[in-house]
């Protein structure tokens, strides 16, 4: 493996920051319902993706990726940092869950929709240096529910109609 | 869908829900809390306009919303306004928070107060 790069990994993880980013572009013009962490998530439907089919470290790394050049473009330092908290929280409960035979990608989905808005929270705590923005949790954590359901099902039906591109994604050894 | 699935959304939903029916009592005073500290107590009952930073605050017939901030998203106009206790408008570029606060642990609240004798 030393030095030498495996093309259709690199490939496959392009396509997958590339989808990923424009999900986070066509949300970003997407009408906010008026409360501030209130979204959908389109982009999770990438992360639940990759971690279905490439496991942990891909989905992690595009979603952090993801998150650093989606507020480049077109959010801020700010932006970034709730993002960064939210998303690799997110990820991480998500790779708990979704071995577990009894959940599907619906409901690590929706562990990973709360998981993400509670460390918003706890960011925003920190932050304004204050517990009031907890609030705000008990609408967080009905909207992170629906939200990760929504994108859920969107996951489920994508990992479905794909091929498992997992043998050929991951070195043949 | 499985099982798991039903538990953690109904968990999950149950719980916000009880969180938002928790009764909450009729707001007192306004708290302005900038960068961490506290700027100023407002009573809800006198009507005022006021600005800290760059944050145009109003309180109106008893309730409190923000009419003008500086900050680029701007979540903190899109909050509403605000009267019961433990309600805030945050306004996370500008590092401020206003939180509306009860009578503190007294007894009869708005409801039974006018009750009793």
């Amino acid at each position: 493996m030393s030095g030498k790069i495996d093309v259709r990994r690199t490939a496959f993880f392009g396509v997958m920051l590339a989808l990923a980013l424009v999900l986070s572009f066509v949300e970003h013009h997407l009408p906010s319902p008026g409360m501030p962490g209130i979204k959908l998530g389109l982009a999770n439907v990438v992360a639940l993706l990759l971690l279905y089919r490439t496991g942990f470290s891909g989905a992690l790394t595009v979603n952090v990726l993801r998150i650093v050049v989606a507020n480049l473009l077109f959010g801020s330092a700010a932006s970034m940092l709730y993002g960064l908290a939210g998303g690799i929280s997110a990820v991480l409960c998500m790779a708990l869950l979704y071995r577990l035979p009894r959940l599907s990608a619906v409901g690590v989905s929706a562990a990973g929709g709360i998981v993400h808005n509670i460390a918003q929270l706890v960011c925003a705590a920190a932050v304004t240096e204050s517990f009031a923005v907890f609030a705000y949790a008990p609408v967080l954590l009905i909207s992170g529910t629906l939200c990760g359901v929504i994108t859920g099902f969107c996951a489920a039906g994508t990992i479905r109609a794909l091929p498992n591109s997992r043998k050929e994604v991951k070195k043949e050894k | 869908m499985k099982r798991g699935d039903l538990i953690i959304i109904f968990t999950a939903i149950l719980l916000g829900l009880l969180l938002l029916l928790l009764p909450s009592e009729p707001g007192e005073s306004l708290t302005v809390i900038s960068e961490g500290g506290t700027v100023g107590t407002y009573s809800l009952s006198q009507d005022r306009e006021f600005t800290v930073g760059g944050n145009t605050i109003v309180i109106s017939d008893g309730a409190v919303h923000m009419k003008a901030a500086d900050c680029p998203g701007g979540d903190c106009l899109s909050a509403g306004e605000i009267s019961r206790a433990g309600e805030s408008i945050v306004c996370l570029p500008n590092r401020l928070i206003l939180r509306i606060d009860g009578t503190s642990g007294d007894g009869p609240d708005a409801m039974t107060g006018g009750v009793g004798g």
